[in-house]
């Protein structure tokens, strides 16, 4: 289990500039960066030869409206990232800015990386760049809000009452016979 | 059998009582269950809360060889379609029966994408409180809608009307 | 590539109806017939018998050889975390039994303790005790009726019932100490809701030993079986770095030879006092899957053995009384106790539990996996945001990967060794 001051000693010599902020809580060491950086930032923690966070745990969306402590931009992306040899836990916040919400994608690093992005895609509005096959998961096709942004209320907008029963496919006639 | 329509309803009581009686002992069940009242309506089809013993037999997933519709579990908008489907696809006499109180009035979850209650969408014959019900709750069910379809008369047996 | 699905009404479909395309009004249907290689699509849906739960997969087939699958979710979505920031942090326990439906217990422990994490708060020895038993017992039930409807499956009817059987016994002692048999909501923020029962530890002691005789007899059916050993045996292979590169954990990340247990590396509760091993070993199919469940259920009756043995007696919850209800005597009688208990169950800006404004990610080892929690709290009375990491999202991904070439019947295999449930799946 790795210290946090030499943890960050490390993370400072591998890419020093691209970090904007960092902070503790107990055990837990968080950088904030911005979210264009990702794909750089994850490759080289990957490949890095003494901390090498080859596992990722999670990959979640935070929307900053409302909140009290005014933060970079609005939407937040965060990575968790474990390394199974030396037992230590690292965070990254990416932000993305409202009116470019463009970050890119890191599934061809992490193959685990795939549905968690679709939801965050899902639920936030993210667009993830160079990303597979990015559409919506949990909510239907044709749903046309990003539920879980803090402007769309709890009981939504009358969708779990008016929702199309039936749907229209098109079946070509000459390939059946 | 379409001949119960044109014939006055005096000339088939003893008929009724003998279809009655058949119906309401051999339910078959055709569990649609998708959360965790799906779990004790499995504890209910094991060995200690026996329901073979009132006649529902068989566990297979097929709506075109059921009698009853157990539905167990919340169910969102998604999912609504697919019961829909599988509710017309079951052939006539059927019943529903809704388990647990997610699927009766929306339980716990007010949320952007619960059905609250999919009495909105398919007539349901017997709701059961609970979250999740007891399996002894389910077997006083499955006697209310034997109860039930001891008064039935083969002239008026279209489902939700 | 499975067919072509317009999301229109059906009165602007009709209008699109030419000569050699018929409209097919149903929902979620797929256009069935083969195409030029000869390679049909089936489509596995929503409600099937085969799949532990509302999940639905579109798969390519050639004869009965599976090319690809390609799975669709969301069919149980709840808005959980949506709940979460409208519930305070005591009323969204009860929520969290309804994830993971087959071992509520788990989840109610996980959630508590990452909000004890977050207000960095350490509950009473004898809380903590009675937290692992309770976790342990709960790991038992899961895994029987895991391996249970593994058999179902696989053709043999009598593992359900005598895995049930056995559920039925822990489904008691639960009872016996919560009040119900499923959705519990046992654990408050800084402590239990109430303490154990006379009685309790003599009795799950007796249920330890029938546990074990019961996974005796359910092994003896399966384990040199000649028919399971072949519908097992090398089917949905997955190696150490994919088991690594995807995120799984738990016995499906055990079972490829990864040794990554939780309770060894960030010890939380007092496993660090216990003695156990935590079982690996280097099959990497569906049979090493197996050994690795009946392993834990056999680690997990020495757990609780030993658990049992040593635990202390004493209070049970947190002493300050702004985080936790003071006990019913005191509120009765005392005036502040009275004004406490009022302000650890109202909400708003600054009733309620409060803690410092701050995020904080944790984990528990849960049957399944690790079960993850991020918590950001705004110092009022309901979280900010509770993002939940769920194992069964993580492992519902590899399937596509490693069923590639597998027979339709080896497919129901995978799903049951996978233990996908879709209640934590979906949130």
């Amino acid at each position: 289990m790795m210290e946090n001051n030499i943890l960050f000693d490390e993370l400072k010599n591998i890419f020093a500039d691209k970090i904007l902020n960092n902070f503790t809580h107990k055990d837990l060491l968080a950088i904030d960066i911005n979210g264009k950086d990702i794909h750089l930032v994850c490759e080289k923690l990957k490949n890095s030869e003494i901390i090498y966070f080859n596992y990722l745990t999670a990959i979640s969306g935070v929307d900053y409206l409302n909140y009290s402590i005014k933060q970079k931009e609005r939407f937040a992306v965060i990575y968790i990232f474990y390394n199974i040899d030396i037992k230590t836990q690292l965070k990254i916040r990416a932000f993305v800015p409202e009116n470019d919400l463009h970050i890119p994608s890191i599934t061809d690093l992490f193959m685990g990386a795939n549905w968690l992005e679709r939801e965050v895609y899902d639920m936030f509005g993210v667009i993830f760049d160079n990303h597979p096959d990015l559409k919506r998961i949990l909510m239907p096709d044709y749903y046309e809000y990003h539920p879980l942004r803090k402007d769309y209320p709890l009981k939504g907008k009358g969708e779990r009452v008016n929702f199309p029963k039936y749907q229209a496919i098109e079946v070509d006639i000459e390939k059946r016979k | 059998m379409g001949l119960e329509y044109k014939l006055p309803g005096v000339m088939l009581s003893t008929l009724d009582k003998l279809v009655n009686w058949g119906r309401k002992n051999s339910l078959w069940p055709m569990t649609f269950g998708t959360a965790c009242c799906a779990i004790e309506l499995g504890s209910t089809f094991a060995s200690r809360f026996d329901i073979a013993r009132f006649g529902a037999e068989f566990m297979r997933f097929a709506p075109h060889q059921a009698d009853v519709l157990i539905v167990s579990g919340r169910v969102c908008i998604k999912m609504m379609p697919v019961l829909i489907r599988i509710y017309e696809q079951m052939p006539e006499p059927k019943w529903v029966i809704s388990m647990g109180a997610c699927c009766s009035t929306g339980g716990v979850f007010d949320t952007y994408s619960m059905i609250q209650g999919i009495d909105q969408f398919i007539p349901v014959d017997v709701h059961i409180p609970g979250c999740p019900p007891r399996p002894e709750q389910l077997l006083d069910a499955l006697m209310l809608l034997q109860e039930k379809i001891t008064n039935e008369k083969m002239k008026d047996n279209i489902h939700g009307k | 590539m499975m067919g072509n699905t317009n999301i229109d009404n059906i009165n602007n479909a009709n209008t699109k109806e030419t000569q050699n395309t018929d409209i097919s009004l149903y929902n979620y249907d797929i256009d069935i017939s083969p195409d030029e290689n000869g390679y049909t699509y089936m489509n596995i849906g929503p409600s099937h018998p085969a799949t532990h739960g509302t999940l639905r997969m579109k798969a390519k087939l050639d004869g009965e050889k599976i090319i690809e699958v390609e799975p669709e979710i969301g069919f149980l979505h709840s808005g959980f975390e949506k709940l979460g920031e409208h519930h305070t942090y005591n009323q969204w326990i009860v929520t969290t039994d309804r994830m993971n439906y087959l071992s509520p217990l788990n989840n109610n422990i996980g959630y508590a303790l990452a909000v004890e994490e977050l207000l960095e708060i350490e509950v009473p020895e004898r809380a903590s005790y009675i937290r692992v038993i309770l976790a342990e017992i709960s790991r038992i039930a899961d895994h029987f009726l895991c391996q249970a409807f593994f058999g179902l499956d696989l053709g043999a009817f009598t593992a359900l019932l005598w895995g049930f059987v056995e559920r039925e016994r822990i489904y008691d002692i639960i009872e016996y100490v919560t009040g119900t048999r499923l959705t519990t909501s046992y654990t408050r923020i800084g402590g239990l809701a109430m303490d154990l029962p006379e009685g309790f530890e003599k009795k799950i002691l007796e249920v330890c030993d029938k546990l074990e005789s019961g996974v005796k007899e359910i092994e003896k059916l399966f384990n040199k079986n000649k028919i399971f050993l072949d519908r097992v045996c090398n089917i949905g292979y997955l190696s150490k770095e994919d088991a690594i590169n995807f995120g799984a954990s738990g016995p499906i990340m055990r079972a490829s030879g990864v040794e990554y247990d939780i309770r060894t590396h960030k010890p939380y509760a007092i496993y660090d006092k216990l003695d156990f091993n935590v079982i690996t070993n280097n099959y990497c199919d569906c049979y090493g899957r197996y050994l690795v469940r009946w392993g834990e259920v056999r680690e997990s009756i020495k757990i609780i053995r030993q658990a049992v043995e040593k635990m202390p007696k004493g209070p049970v919850n947190f002493g300050n009384s702004k985080i936790i209800q003071p006990d019913k005597k005191s509120t009765y009688t005392d005036m502040e106790s009275l004004i406490h208990h009022f302000k650890v169950l109202m909400t708003g800006p600054t009733h309620g539990i409060n803690p410092k404004k701050g995020e904080y990610y944790s984990s528990t080892e849960a049957p399944n996996g690790e079960l993850g929690w991020h918590i950001i709290s705004d110092g009022e009375a309901s979280a900010y945001r509770i993002a939940v990491r769920s194992p069964s999202l993580m492992h519902f991904q590899i399937i596509p990967h490693i069923i590639k070439n597998h027979h339709l019947s080896d497919f129901v295999a995978i799903v049951g060794s996978m233990n996908v449930i879709a209640g934590e799946l979906d949130r």
